[in-house]
């Protein structure tokens, strides 16, 4: 059986999942008894339960979600749930809103990190000394839920599966351009050696859209690992180091040469990243593209269009190659928090850990694609080839979060314009990396 | 004659009413006619007054939505005196305002064509007006997806051997805020139209027939007969223009081009939506709506001098 995806987001160290797993294991059998009355053992929990979250509806997650919740009202049948999903772009309006006239559901779905959990932190219950052992034990990540990024801090949130940026490639597009599929560019110099190779063949290397200014952030995020670290990145965060710093300036560059000479398709500036741009890759018309691990725009949609074995993962450029890569970023997909309105903070900290469980993650990946973070999950035989890719990836290399976690919302929004301007070649390197200081330095 | 009063035919055997004297008194001295607007007047101050009041009052303040706000004098303020986003917001808010002449004349010109009745002028009101029955989300929606580099306008021109002119509208820099003025214009005038043929019709044809005796041209007659006639709703439409100017833009610009490409049509109708939404900054938001507030109706004082000033002298 594949085991569990098991990614402490920020380690340093390799650990590898055996280990980790059979730790885990044991320590949740020793602790079993010292869980809190509210953990997901059927416990004495009841009452009307309300959850929000932007994915019930959603195809595969949400009916994911749906199973997962008759699980949960199997388990406490004296429980009322009531499960909404509030639309996606207003949801922060929406979770804000409710906070303030105290009538915000029990639990609700958040982003990870400052843009999500931590910016609500006030308005959330600390769950430090809540969870149980078991949850707290068998989860990864939770050091995006927590105060000032410290998973040893006051947690506000459970986190809940993996997410990243990930590059798939069309294997197929890979070997009639003359390349190795089982041998993709493994660092950015080989990455635009094969763009070349692929532009040659008459293949356009890459997919995506930016007609949001937010494809940038990702391309950031996924190169920014190859010349600096995580420290670095929380250094940017923190404003202690400048985004005119060169190893800024070095990412910018690349971004910008990226776009260039027909790497991309045309018109690449005004078709939006999300709903229209995949289609690119599944069609067959690029070679590569910037998706994400888990869920939407991930190798379960990719799959399905151009077949499990023809499509390849690259994650970590520069770290088998000698370059100055580090880690792989990666961290949770989603949060689970309890505001402190709550009227059955009892039944909602049952929910929420049995949300987390092993069990609903398994649930989760096979009608979702949630990668999972809880280090009991096991995938089963017949997962497909990239999600266990991806995560023998993070077992067998360092890993930390995405630098975007760092970020204030409005320093990423700037990113993303900036990075869409020099796209376009309508500013300069220079220019593009003094206007994200620019909005830094305003926030603090 | 003896006044009849509430209570009159309800004396007690002592000589005493039900109600007191002082009652009695009240109602004597307020006007019926308040009893009437009372309703409304309550509402009015519930939804309107009361949340313009407590929009500045959080205007003082540091609030993120969902935590008690914590007083901050004119901090707010002085943070909008130094924001380089308002600052562009409100210079792109300003060039906006300097075409509403064109938002205005345009409409009012077409009105008075369609007014002579040429030939297929009903087919030509009815397409004026369509767009206004569009959602300002539709029609942001539908250019968004004509003017992408290889969306339906770029290929005609490509196809009309005018490829040299196709170019990312809505990404260039040189290019994005005119096409959205453009398109909000075209979003807005169909209205104009309307509004402009029903008071050109209310006009008296016997001022016309007047003026035609007279051996006024059809420039004069315009000038000296209908434009007086018309300038109180001439009036109206621009101010309402002017307004829309400054809180009607945001479904546009949100739809189109999110504010960008940078902040090229960032407007402060979106930069309040950014301030109160996306940095949860609801009090530094409210502190941009007021000022928003007070320019708007700076300006509508304005304009409403203007065209008073031009109608006076017209008469």
């Amino acid at each position: 059986m594949q085991s569990a995806a098991i990614r402490p987001s920020g380690a340093r160290t390799r650990r590898p999942l055996v280990l980790l797993a059979s730790v885990a294991t044991a320590g949740a059998l020793v602790l079993s008894s010292c869980t809190t009355p509210d953990a997901d053992t059927g416990g004495e929990v009841a009452g009307e339960l309300t959850v929000w979250d932007w994915q019930y509806d959603a195809p595969g997650v949400g009916d994911a979600l749906k199973q997962v919740d008759e699980a949960f009202l199997a388990l406490h049948e004296d429980v009322e749930l009531t499960h909404i999903q509030q639309g996606f772009e207003q949801y922060d309006q929406v979770v804000a809103t409710s906070m303030s006239s105290g009538d915000v559901a029990d639990v609700i779905m958040l982003q990870p990190g400052e843009v999500g959990v931590l910016k609500y932190a006030e308005a959330l219950t600390d769950l430090t000394d809540l969870v149980s052992a078991e949850t707290r034990d068998q989860l990864v990540g939770w050091d995006q839920v927590s105060e000032g990024l410290d998973a040893s801090a006051p947690a506000y949130g459970i986190p809940l599966g993996t997410q990243t940026y990930v590059l798939y490639f069309n294997k197929q597009l890979f070997e009639e351009a003359g390349l190795d599929p089982e041998a993709p560019p493994a660092s950015v110099e080989e990455l635009f050696d094969a763009a070349e190779t692929l532009k040659g063949a008459g293949i356009t290397p890459f997919g995506g859209g930016d007609a949001e200014g937010i494809l940038g952030v990702l391309w950031f995020n996924i190169l920014w690992p190859a010349v600096a670290t995580d420290a670095d990145a929380k250094d940017l965060g923190s404003g202690e180091l400048a985004w005119t710093d060169d190893k800024v300036v070095e990412i910018f560059e690349t971004y910008e040469r990226l776009h260039a000479d027909g790497n991309f398709p045309a018109g690449v500036a005004t078709t939006p990243l999300f709903g229209e741009s995949p289609g690119q890759f599944t069609r067959g018309e690029v070679a590569m593209f910037l998706g994400l691990a888990s869920t939407d725009m991930s190798y379960a949609q990719f799959n399905e269009a151009l077949g499990e074995e023809n499509v390849g993962v690259i994650q970590g450029l520069g770290l088998e190659s000698g370059d100055a890569a580090n880690y792989i970023p990666v961290g949770p997909a989603v949060a689970w928090s309890i505001p402190v309105s709550t009227e059955n903070a009892a039944a909602a900290l049952a929910y929420a850990e049995h949300l987390t469980s092993a069990e609903s993650q398994k649930t989760l990946f096979e009608l979702g694609g949630f990668l999972p973070n809880n280090v009991a999950t096991e995938l089963g035989d017949d997962a497909p080839a990239q999600p266990r890719q991806m995560l023998a990836d993070w077992e067998s290399h360092d890993t930390a979060v995405l630098a975007q976690s760092y970020w204030a919302v409005e320093v990423l929004l700037e990113v993303g314009k900036q990075l869409q301007l020099l796209a376009t070649g309508q500013t300069t390197v220079a220019d593009a990396a003094a206007g994200v200081q620019a909005v830094q330095e305003r926030q603090g | 004659m003896i006044p009849v009063t509430p209570g009159a035919g309800r004396r007690s055997a002592a000589g005493t009413t039900p109600e007191s004297g002082v009652g009695r008194r009240t109602r004597r001295r307020i006007p019926a006619g308040v009893w009437f607007v009372l309703p409304a007047l309550t509402l009015l101050l519930l939804f309107r007054a009361a949340p313009l009041v407590e929009g500045v009052r959080l205007s003082f303040t540091e609030w993120k939505g969902f935590v008690p706000p914590r007083f901050l004098g004119v901090d707010n303020y002085i943070d909008i005196l130094t924001d380089p986003l308002i600052h562009t917001a409100l210079l792109h808010n300003g060039i906006i305002l300097l075409t509403v002449p064109v938002w205005v004349l345009l409409p009012f010109f077409l009105a008075t064509i369609l007014h002579r009745r040429i030939w297929g002028w009903r087919f030509f009101r009815m397409a004026f007006f369509a767009p206004a029955l569009v959602s300002p989300v539709i029609v942001g929606i539908f250019f968004e997806l004509m003017l992408r580099e290889n969306g339906p306008i770029n290929t005609a021109l490509r196809g009309l051997g005018l490829g040299f002119l196709a170019t990312q509208w809505l990404v260039d820099l040189d290019t994005a805020l005119p096409v959205v003025i453009g398109i909000i214009i075209w979003a807005m005038f169909g209205m104009g139209v309307l509004i402009f043929l029903a008071a050109l019709d209310a006009v008296d044809p016997q001022l016309h027939d007047a003026a035609k005796i007279d051996g006024a041209s059809w420039f004069q007659t315009q000038r000296y007969v209908v434009l007086p006639e018309i300038s109180s709703v001439l009036q109206f439409y621009t101010v309402i223009m002017v307004i829309a100017s400054f809180t009607g833009l945001f479904p546009f610009v949100y739809t189109l081009t999110r504010g960008g490409p940078g902040n090229a049509t960032e407007v402060i109708d979106l930069a309040i939506y950014r301030a109160a939404f996306q940095s949860s900054e609801l009090g530094y938001a409210s502190a941009v709506g007021v000022i928003m507030v007070l320019l708007a109706l700076a300006l509508v004082w304005i304009a409403l001098a203007v065209t008073r000033r031009g109608t006076k002298a017209d008469a």
